[in-house]
């Protein structure tokens, strides 16, 4: 006789984090308590500030700021860890073309180490742009692990975007969502035929990522042929209007509070963002040369 | 002969990062040559349960045992692909070599065996799975989509797995390729003596390959037995949103005249109904 138990004793499951592109975020997080527009400010600011700024010592800063603020959002940081091959494979990158590439200028402070000559000056700068570059990377990392897709189109709305941004935005999301999805199936496929990853070297590794690019990309045209067959079955166009000249109805139906805070921070990330703008193109602040690790280096010759 | 067990699960609990938990206490036993059913709605915990039974996703709670392996361990991979092999539901992510030959011989490279030995394999493999050698050479996503699915079989057979999980082998082929599928998944169970797992919406299809039948809801085992005794119980599938197929609800229907409730084809139904009329007459 088959064993048989009552659906009515399993209670429905309950979601206590929610799921964004690159992360999940508890859905008890004080960020909810910030419009979807404050946090995309969030990813303009802290993402491409650095541009401004060349100084090393405030670009860590920032990527301490940057971990403060995932805490506060009650992100699971140890998750973060997964980034770290990338931050390793782009340091040795740079710093290696840095060391045998250096450039010739007889003013470059040179020192020997294990029998190879090293120039200060552009090690340094190339130091300055890789905390720059990481800087500026989990600025956008800290965004995408707290946002999910429609609120990232929410905070583009709400800004007044034309929607024809916004339909290739959210397109642009969806696919890249999806994307790291296949890619997260396509590792337990690996997985599932006994690849055990833990036992690789790095070489090997990087390879492995070459194997993925043929169903990742296979699976990306086929995806994107159906969807714009969908797309134009239902009608779509460039104006988000239908053939009648009528809005099409939205399908976010959340309703998001824009409070006194947001304009707050907006305003503070916004004068902020123009005044390291004007420093940095008017009057040259943040310019490597006023490192004070650098100086102090430099007092070292 | 008595069965081997070859899976144990007890009170397993998994949770997704997200904390969404998708199983919550589920106990099993799985024994050699079976050919299993996993139903239940969308969400239900089926695809969970086969990737915990193949080791790809660790137990938040509980556990999982492959012959007394224990999947929560470290380093245990390449055991327990040997074990128990899980064909992904879409053939295209499991195909990411640029030849079938390739393909199929990953995974035996993968668990280290020598040149020789993997050609043998893939013969097999292939052999079984009806795929032709002209094709070795040809790339995976140049197939037919039925033909993806028994490359994408074939190279997890290729791993000598006594288990073999298959999610949901007939979703998107029509009737000749859903039947070629189960026919062969069929034939390795009997003829080769493998376990056969599949997940799948089909009933017509559980009843007429199944022996046994779990139904999932809401992360639990809500019935488990014969398939023919799972199907008699349409009140409780209900709960589930599963329907028995069509032929087993008219006998239930007509089950007052005597029509047996969890009668499974029309073969079954029509020697009834010559058994009643005869009896009648």
């Amino acid at each position: 006789m088959a064993q048989t138990m009552e659906l009515s004793a399993a209670k429905p499951p309950l979601r206590k984090m929610r799921r964004t592109l690159l992360g999940t975020v508890p859905v008890q997080s004080p960020i909810y308590e910030l419009h979807p527009a404050t946090r995309l400010f969030t990813l303009l600011f802290l993402g491409v500030v650095s541009l401004f700024i060349d100084l090393p010592e405030i670009n860590i800063l920032l990527i301490i700021a940057i971990f403060i603020y995932l805490r506060w959002a009650k992100v699971d940081i140890s998750g973060l860890k997964i980034y770290l091959p990338l931050t390793v494979t782009v340091a040795i990158f740079m710093f290696t073309v840095s060391i045998a590439f250096p450039g010739a200028d007889p003013n470059f402070h040179s020192f020997r180490f294990l029998g190879i000559t090293f120039y200060l000056e552009p090690l340094y700068w190339t130091f300055a742009s890789y905390w720059r570059l990481m800087a500026m990377l989990f600025g956008t990392i800290q965004y995408f692990s707290t946002n999910r897709e429609r609120e990232t189109l929410v905070a583009v709305r709400s800004l007044k975007v034309p929607f024809v941004i916004t339909y290739f935005l959210s397109l642009a999301l969806r696919s890249a969502g999806m994307f790291l999805e296949d890619m997260r199936t396509i590792r337990e496929a690996e997985r599932a035929r006994g690849l055990d990853e833990t036992s690789m070297s790095l070489r090997d590794r990087a390879k492995l990522y070459a194997m993925y690019m043929i169903p990742l990309f296979t699976l990306a045209i086929r995806r994107t042929d159906e969807i714009s067959n969908a797309l134009y079955a239902r009608g779509y166009t460039p104006s988000g209007k239908l053939e009648n000249e009528k809005q099409r109805s939205d399908y976010i139906l959340t309703q998001y509070q824009f409070r006194r805070i947001d304009t707050i921070l907006i305003a503070a990330m916004v004068i902020t963002f123009v005044l390291v703008g004007v420093l940095r193109i008017g009057f040259g602040v943040f310019a490597v040369t006023q490192s004070p690790l650098r100086i102090f280096l430099l007092s070292l010759f | 002969m008595t069965a081997e067990r070859l899976i144990e699960v007890s009170n397993l609990v998994f949770e997704y990062p997200d904390g969404t938990p998708a199983l919550r206490g589920v106990n099993l036993e799985i024994f050699s040559n079976e050919f299993i059913a996993l139903i239940g709605q969308n969400g239900s915990g089926k695809t969970t349960l086969a990737k915990c039974l193949n080791g790809l996703l660790k137990p938040t709670q509980g556990y999982v045992k492959i012959d007394d392996l224990d999947t929560r361990e470290k380093g245990t991979t390449k055991k327990i692909v040997t074990k128990v092999g899980y064909v992904f539901q879409n053939p295209d992510h499991q195909l990411f070599n640029n030849t079938i030959y390739k393909e199929i011989a990953y995974g035996p490279r993968n668990l280290g065996l020598d040149e020789k030995q993997v050609n043998e394999r893939v013969h097999e493999a292939a052999r079984v799975c009806g795929v032709e050698e002209v094709l070795f050479n040809e790339h995976p996503f140049f197939l037919t989509k039925g033909l993806r699915q028994r490359v994408a079989i074939a190279s997890i057979l290729a791993m000598r797995p006594r288990t073999i999980i298959v999610d949901e082998p007939t979703t998107g082929q029509d009737l000749r390729q859903s039947l070629e599928v189960m026919n062969f998944l069929r034939d390795l169970w009997q003829n080769e003596g493998h376990t056969i797992i599949i997940i799948t919406h089909e009933m017509p299809i559980v009843a007429q390959y199944a022996q046994r039948s779990i139904v999932l809801g809401q992360g639990k085992v809500l019935m488990d037995g014969v398939t023919r005794e799972v199907f008699a119980q349409p009140e409780l599938l209900a709960q589930t949103f599963v329907k028995p197929p069509q032929i087993t609800r008219l006998a239930q229907a007509f089950s007052h005249v005597g029509f047996s409730p969890g009668t499974l084809s029309v073969e079954e139904m029509t020697e009834q109904y010559r058994e009643i009329c005869q009896g009648k007459s």
